[in-house]
């Protein structure tokens, strides 16, 4: 029996962590560079190489820091044995469902948290996690007029008076009922 | 060099509370009712008066004496974790809070309390500092220690800014001063101060330091500085993430928020331009405002030879408005629709209806069909042939299908308004039909799309309990005609694709999609049938009485049949299972309609009843109509329903009667059927049947279109 090559993923910050193959795979980039490196998984590497399979295989994430990666990885642990649909991986913007109750949880963080793990979960490729992380954005959004929009995300308006009444007149349909 | 890094621990400062619950650990007392203060609205006037004299260091220390011995239990107040939960090595700890309390008006003691403190770093802490920094020597070492720290012997330096900024804590570091001796906590703070002005901002030595101040700092101050970094962090999100991501979160609004972002700022306006055209489009169909992409490029290219100044995003939103505003019209009865009326000869019943923008098309017992344009009423044509009463009917573009008593289905031009072709086969009364478009239904290994039927299909039901597949002879609106049609028998008729067999009695209601295809008949079951093998995947079986009507809901992938037993049954089409029966209507089911959120069912009992279609539930009751109802439609926000002398529209998300539709209709109402802005019925009225258009949006009302 040969023993699993171990999968360390280096942050940004140079921290390290060890991470099992399914974990790291959430990731399709870290998915796709395995798949140059390892045999598909459930194979027995090829004998001839196994001097170099104790070597750790280590992925540097240059974009993500640690404390990112690891809510990035808490989030990657808890679906690892979840197999997304198909079309949960595609563009699902003609779809409304609802987020999951877990993730909705997951990404109560601060902004720049939530910022930081959209970021890099497009970065590494994670639909399901981006998606959800839009959603959660989306949600801050859904039902809040302007100027509370403007305040949870500390915006500026820089409207000029007029500029804001002629928007608001162009709008005005949607508002009766 | 650091195992965790400094953004590790304060990620984990907002995240965890076992943190702030070790960092009490390294309290030291004296710093206690700094929380006091901070928490007091009046502290910079406090710190004024401090620093004028006007209250003295003894008078806050009393106070703070008084908190600690109203606190004897955990004696730190800003801990609040209650003292069966805290761990065994906690317990000297504790011990020397305790004796603090007790010789609390000694400084000496309290200078001891904090050496002894400081002595307990808990391992957690030495954890998540470098390990080359000790904490305890952090107040005794200087220049040497890898991060420059303020060091005890500096020389005070004075500045009235440092006493401002810093003067209300100064009451809380009174002890300190005991301690060290030669500097007073108002001196050591300004110099603190100064280096921390000298820090560069987001280094590893900024950073320390904070962390440095952090735990020492209680944890109600922590509480309110939480929330203040909590609102500091508020950041723009969606225009610092690239475009693309900023589009997938602008994809999830409803057309109400996504004009709300418009109003924000300037930025958000040019972000949401981008993909304005595809976010408008893509909340017609997801609002069910418009049913297929057909209808949408129609209506699109209508209104852009209108307007053709439009941008694709401010068309698409155009598009949207116009079907929201012309829906709210028909929930307006201030508003009133253009009403036209074309009257009949005689007394005959209209069996089927269908029409679109261009033509209505009705099927009556008189065994003829008639053509109407929609946009007159003028009559067009008058398909006739057949030789005996239409009972079902269908067009797909310029090909109309209908079956007949006479046992034979025709296929007509309707353009030309003559009959192509007669198929025969079925050996009693054609009592149903559907064309089946084709339709993606996946994709193969190389990614490209599989559709079903390769060409639109024609099923037809009958009495003689057959369905008959045929291949749609489709007519082309200049193909050349002859006058006498082509008459097929079943045995030479290469558009005869097969004979489904199996049910035993008449087949009375038929509906598909792709190549599935739902059958109801009056040997009370239906069957699920697959139109490329011809093989029945399940026979439904339940109903103690014969099937009336079934619909196929290809999203929830299952169907819904309405009997003569009253109820109406919702079954799982991928076992075969029924999952609900509905009851509640207490005579036959013979009419059931759904759209995306709803299942309408109408009955003889007089009443429409609304059902949610995932679970089955009932939602509304709808009583009005004082006889059985003759015909029912709806989608996700109206329902029309008809019964002798009364056209009704309802509101299909509450139940609520919005409106009748005609008010002076004596007869039956025998059919009638509805798209985004007219309603189309077939009524009696005066002893004669006619075709009554209501249109919500007739010209000069269409400002949208217009541009007005």
């Amino acid at each position: 029996m040969s023993k699993e090559r171990q999968i360390v993923i280096i942050t940004s910050d140079g921290d390290r962590f060890t991470v099992e193959r399914k974990v790291a795979e959430k990731s399709i980039l870290i998915k796709n560079m395995l798949k140059n490196l390892l045999p598909p998984e459930g194979e027995e590497p090829d004998s001839d190489e196994d001097n170099e399979d104790n070597e750790p295989i280590e992925i540097p994430t240059q974009n993500v820091r640690s404390a990112v990666m690891k809510n990035i990885l808490e989030w990657c642990e808890h679906y690892k044995d979840y197999n997304f649909p198909d079309d949960e991986q595609d563009d699902d913007s003609k779809k409304s469902a609802p987020i999951d109750p877990w993730d909705s949880n997951f990404l109560n963080v601060d902004q720049e948290m939530l910022y930081e793990i959209i970021l890099a979960a497009n970065y590494l490729n994670i639909k399901p996690l981006l998606n959800a992380g839009c959603k959660v954005v989306a949600e801050m959004i859904r039902g809040k007029s302007p100027e509370e929009i403007r305040k949870t995300f500390n915006i500026v308006n820089d409207f000029t008076p007029e500029e804001e009444a002629a928007i608001r007149r162009e709008n005005e349909w949607a508002e009766d009922r | 060099m650091y195992y965790f890094s400094f953004e590790f621990i304060v990620g984990a400062l907002s995240r965890t509370k076992e943190l702030f619950t070790d960092m009490s650990f390294d309290y030291p007392l004296q710093q206690v009712d700094v929380s006091e203060v901070f928490a007091r609205d009046d502290a910079g006037a406090m710190a004024e008066k401090f620093a004028d004299g006007s209250v003295s260091p003894s008078v806050k220390r009393s106070e703070c004496k008084q908190v600690l011995s109203e606190d004897t239990v955990v004696a730190t107040p800003g801990r609040k974790r209650p003292s069966s939960a805290r761990k065994a090595d906690d317990s000297d700890q504790r011990d020397v809070v305790m004796k603090d309390v007790d010789d609390a008006d000694t400084d000496k003691t309290v200078l001891d309390t904090e050496e002894e403190a400081e002595g307990l770093s808990p391992p957690a802490k030495k954890r998540l500092l470098a390990p080359s920094i000790s904490t305890h020597g952090v107040g005794s070492e200087s220049g040497g220690s890898l991060l420059p720290l303020p060091s005890p012997s500096a020389s005070p330096t004075q500045s009235d800014s440092v006493q401002d900024v810093f003067g209300s804590k100064d009451i809380t570091l009174r002890t300190a001063d005991v301690s060290e001796g030669s500097l007073n906590d108002s001196q050591k703070v300004q110099q603190i101060y100064k280096l921390i002005q000298n820090l560069s901002p987001g280094s590893l030595q900024a950073k320390y330091a904070l962390w440095m101040l952090l735990q020492r700092t209680d944890r109600a101050t922590l509480s309110s500085l939480q929330k203040t970094i909590r609102q500091a962090l508020r950041k723009d999100i969606v225009q610092s993430l690239p475009s693309e991501i900023a589009y997938k979160i602008f994809a999830q609004f409803d057309f109400r928020t996504l004009l709300r972002t418009s109003e924000v700022c300037r930025g958000w306006v040019t972000l949401s331009q981008d993909g304005s055209a595809d976010f408008w489009k893509n909340m017609l169909f997801r609002d069910n405002l418009v049913k297929s992409e057909v209808e949408y490029e129609a209506e699109k290219s209508w209104i852009h030879k209108l307007r053709p100044m439009l941008t694709p995003g401010s068309l698409a939103k155009l598009l949207y408005k116009r079907r929201m505003m012309i829906g709210r019209r028909w929930k307006n009865t201030a508003f009133q629709p253009r009403r036209i009326t074309l009257p009949g000869q005689g007394l005959n019943v209209i069996t089927c209806l269908q029409f679109d923008e261009d033509k209505i098309a009705a099927g009556s017992d008189d065994s003829s069909i008639t053509i109407y344009d929609t946009q007159t009423g003028k009559l067009r044509t008058v398909l006739s042939g057949h030789n005996g009463g239409v009972w079902a009917m269908k067009y797909y573009k310029n090909t109309l299908a209908s079956g007949s008593t006479d046992r034979t289905v025709r296929i007509w031009n309707i353009k030309r308004g003559k009959c192509t072709h007669i198929f025969r086969g079925h050996i009693s009364t054609v009592r149903c039909l559907d064309i089946i478009e084709p339709r993606q239904i996946g994709t193969d290994d190389l990614g490209r799309p599989i559709v079903y039927p390769k060409d639109p299909l024609l099923i037809t039901g009958s009495r003689d309990a057959t369905l008959f597949v045929w291949k749609l002879p489709l007519a082309g609106e200049d193909d050349p005609v002859s006058d006498e049609p082509i008459d097929l028998d079943e045995h030479s008729n290469k558009y005869l694709i097969r004979v489904l067999k199996g049910h035993t009695g008449s087949v009375r209601a038929v509906t598909g999609y792709a190549n599935i295809l739902i059958s109801g008949s009056y040997d009370t079951s239906a069957r699920v049938w697959d139109l490329r093998t011809g093989e029945c995947k399940f026979v439904l079986s339940g109903h103690a009485d014969r099937i009336y009507s079934c619909v196929y809901d290809v999203d929830r992938n299952q169907c819904y049949t309405g009997s003569v037993d009253n109820t109406v049954r919702i079954w799982d089409l991928s076992t075969g299972k029924c999952k609900s029966i509905l009851e509640g209507h207490q005579m036959l089911v013979g009419l059931i309609t759904s759209s995306k959120h709803s299942l309408v069912s109408a009955a003889a009992d007089w009443t429409v009843r609304i059902w949610d279609p995932d679970t089955g539930q009932p939602r509304s009751v709808l009583r009005g109509h004082n006889s059985a109802i003759t015909c029912v439609q709806n989608d996700d926000y109206v329902i029309i329903s008809g019964s002798q002398g009364m056209l009704k529209l309802w509101n299909a998300q509450t139940g609520e009667f919005i409106r009748d539709l005609l008010n002076d209709v004596d007869g039956a109402v025998w059919q009638a059927k509805f798209d985004y802005r007219r309603c189309i019925a077939a009524v009696q009225k005066d002893r004669r049947t006619c075709i009554e258009i209501l249109d919500f949006c007739p010209p000069g009302t269409d400002y949208w279109a217009m541009g007005q």
